[in-house]
């Protein structure tokens, strides 16, 4: 209905290897889109089919309805923001951003005019003479911005954009993205390896990983409901217990593992083959206790071998029975600057966790 | 080894042997210019002995008129087989760096042959291919002849200048509108066009100094000054000679520096 971009059945081969296989994508009008995997997942590959820098081999590409498959990139209203910047060398700032204004044969008062709004948003006023060669980082990308956003497109492209700066900058422009999208409404797909980038700024995101989507959904979605292993272990920690098999029972699921390990799930039961089954927990989703478990937990004695601290919060490694190790967040303090209970390495600890916690993940 | 200094004490760039094999290396480049020069303000008929400074031989070469329609067909051929070995070359070069073809490397592998295959056998062939079509021989075979291998040293020059070239410029021009074209004339050629200028000195040179594939496809009326000084050399060497080389050598010189002093501004 409102959908912005529909992809259907998305493929594209390099010799034998498909780098995207069958790939289906709607991304709404508006929304700040992102596609999340580990290099080589297929999502450069599908961003340049949409740019239209690749043909796919198969499949469809639909802007507002029409095909956009055998449309030229230059008579696309979708604009990219390139890893590498790609700035013109010869141009100054000024001409970089005109450049897309000229092509389409602006008049030469709306570009200044368009261009003074433009360097207003991406705070550069007073750069239109300086050479990209005598721009920093952080510069170069917001011109880039600047050149892709000041022609007004349907979608902006954006391919880990944030890649080359240094961290503190990178969570500054996370911020100032985000703001500014917020601010213009143009549809963002950002594309990136960095699940941190991801969580922080998108409405949606989609998990690729071998050419396909494992999962899309709202950051929350992704984080606390992960469809399967790879997603699970892609984004933030996870603990994985793999299964021998699960059993319905009057308590509710009895998981066992392959360590020996038998708990109580109140999960619901996924309904597939047990053997690529396992059961993944978050570290801040397990406490640890001296005392024994209490009604609505499943606990396991164990051993504190390591702690790795944070500040704020440190994680523990426990070693439970059966060879079974465990990662353990752990809140060192309140906000209101009490100390909390401290563990020792080598202790021996409960780790305890809710019977509705963690989730079964397929292969 | 010499502790003079002891911060830049690295590489071979020091001690008395590396002073005297570059002096050494140095003498035996630039003693012969350097003589050249000296006899041809000589005021002898010959060179072997010194009789005073004099310009004579300016004033001479000054009136040779078949020097100067030699030098004249020299200009000629070398800024007409510029125009044209730039031009094509660069556009082979265009093509070979920015396309995909079957038998690539047989392209490649075609481009370098000018500039491998010995020069004489050049020349026969061409002068065979001249025959075989009753091309009449002049300024413009000799023309042909010298564009013939001069667009391969165009095509390496700019092709090299095109590999540093990022490809994104060239997606990132499509993707703001761009057409083919309008990325080729605002993109591509202000970003060359460094190595364009030098691939059309460097086929200007080579035009002006070929001797040889110019001997075998010139003929009357056509004779270039490398033929004209070698015919020169057959009725005995005067200074004259020296004359017109010490011209060609400030020729030379004053063009180098000011390519050198013109990419210097533009840094």
């Amino acid at each position: 209905m409102n959908n912005l971009l529909e992809i259907r059945g998305l493929t594209k081969l390099f010799g034998d290897y498909a780098a995207v296989k069958d790939l289906n994508l709607d991304i709404l009008k508006g929304e700040f889109f992102c596609l999340l995997g580990p290099s080589g997942c297929g999502k450069t590959t599908t961003l340049r089919m949409i740019a239209g820098f690749d043909a796919p081999d198969s499949g469809e590409i639909k802007l507002n309805g029409n095909n956009l498959v055998s449309v030229p990139p230059h008579k696309r209203n979708i604009k990219t923001v390139f890893q590498s910047y790609a700035l013109f060398p010869h141009l100054n700032v000024f001409d970089n951003i005109a450049f897309g204004l000229r092509m389409s044969k602006k008049p030469e008062v709306e570009i200044s005019a368009r261009i003074k709004n433009m360097l207003e948003t991406v705070a550069l006023e007073g750069f239109e003479k300086r050479f990209p060669a005598q721009l920093s980082g952080g510069q170069q990308q917001r011109v880039t911005l600047a050149r892709a956003l000041v022609n007004q497109p349907e979608i902006l492209l954006l391919d880990e954009p944030l890649a080359a700066l240094d961290e503190k900058l990178r969570l500054q422009m996370q911020v100032e993205l985000a703001n500014l999208q917020r601010e213009i409404g143009i549809t963002f797909i950002f594309i990136t390896h960095n699940q941190e980038e991801a969580l922080t700024m998108a409405d949606r995101i989609a998990v690729m990983d071998e050419g396909q989507i494992q999962q899309i959904g709202t950051p929350d979605d992704i984080y606390l409901r992960p469809k399967n292993r790879f997603v699970a272990s892609f984004i933030g920690q996870m603990n994985f217990i793999e299964l021998d098999h699960l059993e319905q029972t009057d308590e509710g699921l009895l998981l066992t593992a392959n360590t020996g390990l038998q708990f109580i799930s109140h999960l619901s039961n996924p309904n597939c083959e047990t053997s690529d089954l396992c059961f993944g927990i978050r570290p801040e989703q397990v406490k640890m206790r001296r005392e024994r478990p209490g009604n609505q937990e499943v606990g396991f004695k164990g051993v504190i071998s390591n702690e790795v601290y944070y500040g704020d919060s440190s994680i523990f490694i426990v070693h439970l029975e059966n060879d079974q190790t465990l990662s353990i967040m752990h809140q060192n303090y309140l906000p209101s600057g009490i100390n909390l209970e401290s563990f020792q390495e080598g202790e021996q600890v409960y780790a305890c966790w809710n019977k509705r916690a963690g989730s079964l993940l397929p292969e | 080894m010499s502790h003079r200094d002891a911060t830049s004490n690295v590489g071979f760039g020091q001690g008395k042997s590396v002073s005297i094999v570059t002096i050494s290396g140095l003498v035996f480049l630039y003693l012969p210019i350097f003589i050249l020069i000296v006899y041809s303000f000589n005021d002898s008929r010959f060179s072997a002995s010194w009789n005073g400074f004099s310009f004579k031989w300016y004033k001479i070469m000054w009136h040779d008129g078949p020097l100067w329609t030699a030098i004249k067909n020299t200009l000629i051929i070398a800024t007409a087989n510029t125009l044209v070995s730039t031009f094509l070359g660069t556009l082979a070069a265009l093509a070979l760096s920015r396309h995909r073809y079957r038998f690539m490397g047989v392209y490649h592998k075609i481009l370098h042959m000018p500039i491998v295959i010995p020069d004489v056998v050049q020349a026969v062939s061409l002068l065979m291919l001249f025959a075989f079509f009753h091309f009449t021989l002049g300024l413009v075979s000799v023309i042909l002849a010298h564009a013939s291998f001069s667009i391969s040293f165009v095509a390496l020059v700019v092709m090299a200048k095109l590999s540093n070239l990022d490809r994104r410029l060239e997606e990132a021009a499509m993707d703001l509108g761009a057409n083919r074209f309008q990325v080729l004339t605002q993109v591509i050629l202000p970003n060359i066009w460094p190595g364009i200028l030098a691939g059309g000195l460097l086929a200007f040179t080579l035009s002006i100094d070929d001797f040889v594939i110019t001997f075998f496809t010139s003929g009357v009326g056509s004779t270039t000054l490398p033929l004209k000084i070698y015919s020169m050399i057959k009725f005995g060497i005067t200074p004259e000679i020296n004359a017109i080389s010490t011209v060609l050598v400030l020729f030379s010189t004053l063009a180098v520096s000011s390519i050198h002093l013109f990419d210097r501004e533009k840094k």
